[in-house]
């Protein structure tokens, strides 16, 4: 069975003044029909970014550099051929990167062959010029004679910024975004709604709350009458436990947990199959009930423990390890894991002393070298320092972004 | 031209009488033959307003000077009855006439005056705006001997059916006919004065069309007397009515004030709502050419302005809106960047509001608050401009307002005149006080951390 969610090596970059940050970098997962998955990290590591992104909310400054997010089989998001060159071969060793990524650009170019529109959210003339762009850089690497690989990259780099900012780029990404946002539109609350982590403040203090659930419906459903959107509102208030009488109620009447389940009903008001949630409270219980996936953004990793099926650990912006939460939590395969799992204590077994992790994350507008959890690991080595880790799948289904991933999964690493 | 009229020594008739303007031949149609009984000379031209045929007993009392208004001749009669008479034959489409001319259309009898011997005193007046006729009745308060008792009645009664509109009671008897007079026609109601006199009360009343008073005279009246008690601030060097003019100034400080506040705070809603919401090269445009405006030299540019335009308070309107607006859209367009970074604008976008939806139904109201607090001191700003123009002799010339009278006084060389010169200058301060404490109240609810604890 085809995942209902799948985030395949996303990467999303913001430009900043300071240059850009690497906020998500190269994350991928899974989530299936009416799974649960937690996704824990401390603050700043790329969780929301990575929320944002599979429901394209993004800032005007964040953008989709590489990767894509099929959801239900159809890719909501995905970066566009020249950006993501663009962004490869600044490395020293470009050429295998830009290799996967031509690679992966050719599945999805065979895929909409296949499936036609319905594959992707852009319109055919973007997958047409994207098409011409990779023919170009094909016939360019598939060049018989031996150019040297500077003078590759110079031409790469050369016809990738044409494509980028050349005569009429901006015109013609203005009407790609206002086409994504359009077809969007049409899955976003309907199909993948998202709680925000400020539900509290989500609803428009100067509108009665019970009218904005009801607006919400009638932009998705637009043969609905308001009669009916208000009777579906009340059955949602009676679904999350609050008084229909407070349907014409202002937010600044609610309290704090009222508004937190007002939202919940408004994220549940158009039956998504996918609720990305920030704040779970009550919610839990109702996602049962209604077989709706979630996922859950949290730093709380006792939280994802209780509730969740799968959980994923991100750290700066690397989704450092992933897997079903019995595995993770009882084998961890990646000493940031280790050092989360020690910072919060346990219920049934015997009580010890509690660890932090020492320091803070590191600054994702300039990363460190090699791994980036390195400065604080206590597993480091010399290779760390200098060489990115790759994914290694320590069992099936469980991932570890770590050089000892292998090692510590099995225990046979002793922290210096 | 139709004229007076008489009566017969029974009392038992009116007549109208209708003569040519130039000559002063009879108009034949109106003329009747009134037998044996009455000499044919002596009644040569006139037309009996109470006959058998016209339907109509007289009460005896004279008539007033009539009033023609389109096809109706109204006349009050000293006995307190208001007639309406036809004008022209009225004839059906085959030529049977239906009605003589100086047949009646209405009457109208003021029902308190009854037993007070109620007496019209002048022609009415018509006062088109409202399609009005305004009468001014005497009654002696039940005591005929005693003239300390009478008193005025100004009666405004429809002009189709006779029922009355509004009426107002004056503690003095009222003197001949009431007279309207308007600022420039259109622009504002009317006013409506009627004099009154009686042993202990002289002066004049003045009221709008819906019958509220106003000041005691227009404001560039020459009063008849050089000075006296009835002219509480006293008058100008050419003799009008300094309270008058005061209260007639208020209008236009109101009216500028209001207008151009509410113009200012549109235009910068609506620039700081979009360059704020929109951002990127819009945002820097309108930004830009919002600078443009803010740094112009604002009074030099506004007289220049008016001075092109030609002075009338609606081109002073337009200036102080044109140029008024950049520091409002500033601070909205400040409002806009924090507000669409706050939850409910997400909630709203992912939940599929259009942009246009986001920006004017869930951004604008809530920087309506914000909106009205600078509209309150955008009306001050706005009444103190005009009053500088004014003064300056670039305000309407044919409006009174205060930095009008300001600028009579100066004009004058009258400024140390202080009787003249601090009811404009205190009613300009107090008004702009008014105004900014108003604003400033508001400035506490809209922004708590000024609240006091």
């Amino acid at each position: 069975m085809d995942p209902l969610l799948k985030v395949d090596h996303l990467k999303v970059y913001f430009k900043i003044l300071k240059g850009t940050v690497h906020a998500v970098d190269d994350v991928t997962f899974e989530l299936n029909k009416g799974e649960t998955m937690g996704l824990v990290g401390e603050s700043g590591c790329g969780k929301t970014t990575t929320a944002y992104a599979i429901t394209r909310l993004l800032p005007s400054n964040g953008r989709v550099v590489g990767g894509s997010v099929l959801f239900d089989g159809q890719e909501i998001v995905r970066s566009d051929l020249p950006t993501e060159v663009a962004e490869v071969i600044r490395k020293p060793d470009w050429r295998p990167s830009l290799m996967e990524v031509l690679r992966r650009e050719e599945a999805e170019f065979a895929a909409f062959q296949k499936a036609g529109e319905s594959a992707v959210l852009e319109a055919p003339e973007q997958m047409e010029d994207e098409y011409a762009y990779y023919t170009e850089v094909r016939g360019l690497l598939d060049r018989p004679n031996g150019t040297s690989e500077g003078e590759l990259r110079n031409e790469l780099h050369e016809i990738t910024q044409k494509n980028l900012r050349g005569f009429g780029a901006s015109r013609r990404r203005r009407r790609r975004d206002k086409v994504i946002e359009e077809r969007i539109a049409a899955i976003r609350w309907s199909k993948v709604a998202i709680i925000f982590q400020s539900a509290m403040n989500a609803f428009n203090p100067v509108y009665r709350v019970g009218d904005q659930i009801v607006e919400a419906l009638l932009t998705h459903y637009p043969d609905m009458t308001k009669a009916e959107a208000h009777q579906r509102v009340m059955e949602l208030f009676d679904l999350v436990g609050i008084d229909r009488s407070r349907i014409d109620g202002y937010p600044h009447e609610f309290s704090g947990g009222m508004r937190q389940r007002s939202m919940i009903a408004m994220a549940l008001s158009c039956n998504p199959q996918l609720l990305i949630d920030r704040i779970l409270a009550e919610i839990r219980s109702l996602q049962r009930e209604l077989n709706v996936a979630m996922m859950i953004i949290t730093h709380d990793i006792s939280v994802v423990a209780e509730v969740g099926e799968k959980i994923g650990v991100m750290y700066a912006g690397k989704l450092f390890e992933y897997g079903s939460i019995r595995e993770v939590f009882e084998k961890p395969a990646n000493p940031y894991t280790i050092g989360l799992l020690s910072a919060f204590p346990s219920i049934k077994g015997p009580r010890r002393r509690l660890h932090s992790i020492p320091g803070s994350p590191p600054d994702l507008a300039n990363p460190p070298s090699g791994c980036r959890f390195h400065p604080l690991c206590q597993f480091a080595q010399e290779v760390c320092k200098y060489v990115e880790p790759p994914m290694v799948e320590v069992a099936p289904g469980h991932r570890s972004q770590c050089h000892f991933a292998k090692e510590i999964y099995e225990g046979t690493l002793r922290g210096g | 031209m139709y004229a007076a009229s008489s009566f017969l020594a029974n009392r038992s008739f009116a007549f109208l009488y209708a003569v040519h303007e130039s000559d002063g031949r009879p108009l034949a149609e109106w003329a009747r033959d009134f037998g044996e009984e009455h000499d044919p000379d002596r009644f040569h031209g006139a037309a009996p307003v109470s006959t058998k045929e016209s339907g109509l007993t007289t009460d005896g009392g004279d008539l007033t000077q009539p009033t023609v208004e389109g096809t109706t001749i109204f006349v009050g009669s000293t006995k307190g009855t208001l007639y309406a008479i036809r004008r022209d034959a009225l004839s059906n489409t085959t030529g049977d006439a239906l009605a003589h001319p100086a047949t009646l259309k209405w009457t109208y009898t003021d029902p308190t005056l009854i037993g007070q011997n109620p007496r019209f005193t002048g022609p009415p007046l018509v006062y088109r705006e409202s399609s009005l006729i305004l009468a001014a009745a005497n009654g002696d308060g039940g005591t005929p001997s005693d003239p300390r008792d009478d008193h005025g009645v100004l009666s405004a009664v429809r002009q189709d059916i006779g029922n009355l509109s509004w009426k107002r009671t004056l503690s003095a008897p009222l003197a001949g006919s009431p007279a309207s007079w308007t600022a420039d026609g259109t622009a504002l109601h009317p006013a409506v004065f009627v004099a009154f006199g009686g042993p202990t009360l002289t002066g004049v009343a003045s009221l709008d069309g819906g019958g509220q008073y106003l000041a005691p005279s227009p404001p560039s009246w020459v009063q008849p007397y050089p000075s006296g008690n009835q002219y509480w601030l006293g008058l100008d060097n050419q003799g009008r009515d300094i309270f008058s003019q005061l209260i007639w100034g208020s209008r236009i400080a109101l009216l500028v004030g209001f207008l151009a506040a509410f113009f200012t705070v549109v235009l910068g809603l609506v620039v700081g709502l979009v360059a704020g919401y929109a951002g990127g090269k819009t945002e820097s445009v309108l930004m830009r050419f919002t600078d443009v405006i803010l740094v112009l030299p604002g009074l030099p540019l506004i007289i220049t302005l008016t001075a092109v335009l030609g002075p009338s308070i609606w081109n002073v309107i337009l200036v102080i809106s044109v140029l008024g607006w950049p520091g409002i859209a500033r601070i909205i367009r400040a409002e806009v960047l924090s507000l669409k970074e706050r939850p409910f604008i997400d909630s709203a976008r992912v939940t599929g509001a259009s942009t246009n939806r986001i920006v004017f139904k869930h951004i604008a109201p809530n920087v309506m608050p914000l909106a009205f607090l600078y509209m309150t001191f955008s009306v001050s700003g706005a009444i103190l401009t005009e009053a500088a123009l004014s003064f300056i002799g670039l305000g309407d010339q044919t409006t009174m307002s205060w930095g009008q009278m300001l600028f009579f006084v100066e004009n004058s060389k009258a400024l140390s005149s202080w009787w003249w010169l601090l009811p404009p200058g205190l009613a300009i301060t107090l008004i702009s006080l008014a105004f900014f404490l108003v604003g400033r109240a508001f400035d506490e609810i809209v922004n708590p951390r000024l609240r006091k604890r």
